[in-house]
């Protein structure tokens, strides 16, 4: 179906004037007008002429002439900012060649930096820079009628209003409020769509389609933000300090997924009733659950609303939200591990849960019929094989360890730590040795070997020589080593330690090992400057 | 990105264009597809480009799909009331059914539902809890997987819901081998730790026949590959021996990427990754290559896998008509030249604030030529589509 088919069709239905149709009259050519940039070879262009090389290019222009002191004499710099965005504002009138497209791109750009430089002379704070990039942006989008330049436009104007809230310190709750609020536009952009199309003009397009990726950046990093008062210590569904203001933020988002689901009844009236009920049920125990976590609510409303206007955009910027504000979220130290695990796996059993009923109670044609049994135990083979690869790798590792647990020597190496987050085990302890300092000559080691050592009165080990295969004297120990690169490696470099016990085992000044007779160990555990035991011991010995 | 749905599919168009116009940039619809008149006697034919020159400024906007950007247009210039957008946005489909709704509940609450799960697993066991003794985290990790994969296969791997849970059991072996790590101490991102959920998530893939399994697994390969230049070879991607390392994994990976793109098309989600991957650690080693002092063999080679990729990638594109392997290929052989203008008029030429000028030039002419490349090609795409 062509464009022009489907305003006859919409002409039948006696919903739109057939003058439109025709190019001889007024509403004719505004139809041809609206929609000049917007042919394929418009929207070709428009590709075309959005390059990084493009915008790079007039990003250096522009620095130039601000290098050349122009914008110091603040009203050249102003009046040659300002004939740049004018000439933008004349070129992007009417269809253009890809030339000018791209002039359009340089002059906005290009008029844009020098502008802000020049007030940048005259405006002493970043505050007030901020808010005068936020003025340019919207004159900007008023001038130029370019759609690609206005969401640009757009998204910066978000990124000075984030930025500006960044510099009066609004805080974690300011920066969620904030992120609320921006919901809330997209929301009332996209649910009454109809209506403020009219209403807002050619405005509509650039704020609809840049916003909800503005929103991105402190739905993801903003949200899980917890408020310095806080206990961390407290599981989420407890009201501490914090709780009002992040439970006013997971009723925001909560309250926002449920204007579309209502909107999505008054659009579909058939789903309507059960099915709305268990959305809204879902909603709110979602809320509910993750009165730490706005951001998980915020990611979910973006879904909702990018299947609302069927928009696979919309959906997946949701399922980008939800999946990058994860990943922060696990390296945030406002909440501890633990209460993060109770938020996302009661969060992810409720899913099932309502997956579950979904199926149980929806009037819809099943996934298809069970297959037969001996189908389901073929998976069912392939799937042991891998359960059985996955199960005896660990396994493996398990007997191992236990043996040197069990019959190694216990030896002290002193130690020198600092501690950052690991990828998925949490916090821990990165160890340096100073047994390791004493190796002269790293290069002529081999790759893989063993160092001798002896034991003080203390249990300290002390190095005595690189394993050449002579039998071991008394009181000599093996102890395996492997380079990486021009460091020697004792294989315990990293202490995991429980969340929040950080303070205690800051004062550790050696590395307890059990030692076995080939030389293989396991680091059981750290102690102080007089050599006591520190923090939980996993291993009793 | 615009959001505007629609938007980034704005390409296919309905085959409108006439053969004899493939180099117009104008819509000529019915300009070309009335007859032309016939020649008179002794008069030559009239040639395509004298067609051309008698459609050119002609345009149809009405001639093209009615994307959801259009309609927003329309709107917004008082073409289409609120209550005709409504009704046009219902006939191109942007209203979801039902049916529509329910399938997006049930997917998104399953593959929802299964990534917290894990997600809370390894929150879990990042978090240490030494309330359990050790041998009883191992014991409940591993019943945990072997609960989630056997469910899997008992639900039927046919199923979304079967094949989501025995995924989560291949994603369950990882917080489990952390645990491991966790009470042996074994070392903090351990390499041996990814390589070993790599290669077990594999062979769940092998069992569910899931692309995702397949691409989870493909990116711990590749975090493996990089832990283990930097705890094993104890080098860095970028030097030797770790550069070597670095590069195998570019070109396993764009080979990965080529061979699927050729067999299975653009819209194969594995191909799409490893070719993602691919592209981005070539062009990084590239570049890298361009802007070091001197030319060490290693970044000899990196300069030429960086070059030889794209060109490969163009040819391709060229024998399979696929324009988005094309663009590619050109945005990386554009990166490089950049990079190596950039060198050039900076570090060569030590040009300051000139160098601010001539790149500015240098890159806006870039731009052009690419612009101008851009819209040739994918006119004739669209042409042949």
């Amino acid at each position: 179906m062509s464009t022009r088919a489907l305003l006859e069709q919409l002409a039948d239905e006696g919903l739109v004037d057939r003058a439109a149709l025709d190019a001889a009259t007024p509403l004719g050519q505004r139809t041809r007008d609206a929609l000049a940039g917007l042919t394929g070879e418009g929207l070709r262009l428009q590709q075309a002429g959005a390059s990084v090389s493009v915008w790079l290019g007039a990003l250096l222009l522009a620095i130039f002439l601000v290098q050349m002191d122009i914008t110091e004499v603040v009203p050249l710099g102003l009046a040659l900012g300002a004939a740049g965005l004018g000439l933008a504002a004349v070129l992007a009138r009417g269809s253009a060649t890809l030339l000018e497209l791209q002039l359009r791109w340089i002059a906005t750009i290009g008029g844009q930096v020098l502008i802000l430089a020049s007030l940048g002379e005259v405006i002493g704070d970043d505050e007030s820079l901020c808010v005068a990039t936020l003025l340019l942006q919207a004159l900007t989008v008023w001038l130029v009628r370019d759609l690609a330049i206005g969401v640009v436009s757009v998204l910066v104007g978000a990124g000075a209003l984030l930025v500006l809230a960044a510099e009066v310190r609004v805080e974690a709750f300011g920066h969620g409020l904030l992120a609320l609020f921006f919901g809330a536009c997209i929301c009332a952009l996209w649910v009454l769509q109809a209506p403020l199309t009219a209403r807002l003009g050619r405005l509509w397009q650039p704020l609809a389609y840049a916003l909800p990726l503005a929103v991105w950046a402190p739905i993801t990093i903003g949200s899980g933000g917890r408020h310095d008062g806080g206990d961390a210590d407290a599981l989420p569904m407890f009201l501490g300090a914090w709780a009002a203001d992040a439970m006013l933020l997971s009723a925001g988002w909560a309250a926002l997924s449920t204007w579309l689901i209502v909107q999505a009844g008054r659009e579909r009236p058939e789903l309507r009733g059960g099915a709305q009920r268990a959305a809204y049920a879902g909603i709110w125990l979602t809320a509910l659950l993750g009165l730490d976590t706005p951001g998980l609510s915020a990611g979910l409303t973006l879904l909702l609303l990018g299947q609302l206007r069927a928009s696979l955009n919309l959906r997946l910027l949701g399922l980008t939200a939800i999946g990058s504000f994860l990943f922060f979220w696990y390296y945030e130290h406002g909440s501890t591990l633990l209460n993060k695990s109770i938020v996302a796996v009661s969060h992810g059993a409720l899913f099932l849960l309502l997956a579950g009923l979904l199926r149980r109670t929806a009037d819809r044609p099943r996934e298809g019929r069970a297959r037969p049994l001996a189908a389901r135990i073929g998976d069912l083979r392939w799937l042991s094989l891998a359960l059985g690869l996955g199960l005896a790798i660990p396994g493996y590792v398990v007997v191992q360890k236990e043996q040197v647990l069990a019959s190694g020597e216990t030896v002290l190496l002193r130690l020198a730590p600092v501690d950052p987050r690991s990828l998925m085990q949490g916090d821990y302890m990165e160890l340096r040795y100073a047994l390791v300092r004493e190796l002269h000559d790293v290069e002529s080691m081999a790759p893989r070997g063993v160092l001798i050592v002896t034991r003080d009165l203390d249990g300290v080990a002390q190095f005595v020589r690189v394993d050449d295969g002579r039998p071991l004297a008394p009181g000599e120990l093996r102890l395996r080593y492997h380079k990486r690169g021009s460091e020697v490696s004792l294989g315990a470099e990293t202490f995991l330690f429980p969340e929040g016990e950080g303070r205690t085992l800051e004062a550790a000044r050696y590395g307890e090992l059990a030692l076995a007779e080939a030389g293989d160990s396991v680091l059981v555990g750290l102690r102080d400057e007089d050599r006591r035991p520190l923090g939980t011991r996993l291993h009793d010995r | 990105m615009s959001l505007a749905p629609g938007h980034a599919r704005a390409t296919p168009q309905p085959p409108i264009y006439s053969p004899d116009c493939e180099a117009v940039p104008v819509r000529c619809d019915a300009v070309l597809r009335a007859p032309l008149p016939s020649p008179r006697p002794g008069e030559r034919p009239s040639r395509p480009a004298d067609r051309r020159a008698s459609v050119a400024g002609v345009t149809d906007p009405l001639a093209g799909p009615p994307l959801a950007v259009r309609l927003h247009a329309l709107a917004a210039a008082g073409v289409l009331d609120p209550a005709a957008l409504e009704r046009s946005l219902e006939l191109i489909g942007r209203k979801p059914t039902a049916d529509a709704w329910y399938g997006f509940a049930r997917f998104h609450l399953i593959i929802l539902g299964t990534v917290l799960v894990v997600a809370g697993a390894i929150f879990f066991v990042a978090a240490n809890w030494d309330v359990f003794t050790p041998q009883a985290r191992i014991g409940l990790a591993a019943a945990a997987m072997a609960a989630a994969t056997l469910a899997g296969g008992w639900i039927g791997l046919d199923k979304l819901s079967g094949r989501a849970a025995a995924l989560a059991g291949g994603l369950l072996f990882g917080p489990m081998l952390a645990l491991v790590g966790q009470v042996y101490q074994t070392g903090a991102d351990a390499f041996e730790l990814f390589l070993a959920w790599s290669v077990v998530l594999a062979g769940y893939a092998l069992a569910t026949r899931f692309a995702g399994a397949w691409i989870t697994a493909l990116l711990l390969g590749v975090v493996t590959n990089y832990l283990w230049i930097g705890q094993a070879l104890g080098s860095h991607p970028f030097e030797s021996p770790g550069l070597w390392a670095s590069l195998a994994g570019a070109a396993a990976l764009s080979a990965l990427a080529l061979d699927r793109r050729v067999r299975r098309g653009p819209g194969d989600a594995i191909g799409l990754v490893a070719l993602t991957l691919g592209w981005c650690i070539a062009f990084a080693h590239g570049a890298a290559a361009i802007v070091l002092e001197g030319w060490p063999f290693g970044h000899v080679v990196a300069l030429l896998l960086a070059l030889g990729l794209p060109l490969v990638m163009l040819r391709i594109g060229r024998q399979q008509g696929d324009f988005g392997l094309e663009r590619l290929a050109v945005a990386q052989l554009f990166g490089l030249l950049t990079v190596a203008e950039g060198k050039l008029v900076f570090d060569v030429l030590d040009a300051e604030i000139g160098g601010l000028l001539i790149m500015g030039l240098l890159l806006s002419a870039q731009g052009y030529a690419g612009g101008e490349w851009f819209r040739a090609r994918r006119q004739r795409e669209e042409d042949a589509s």
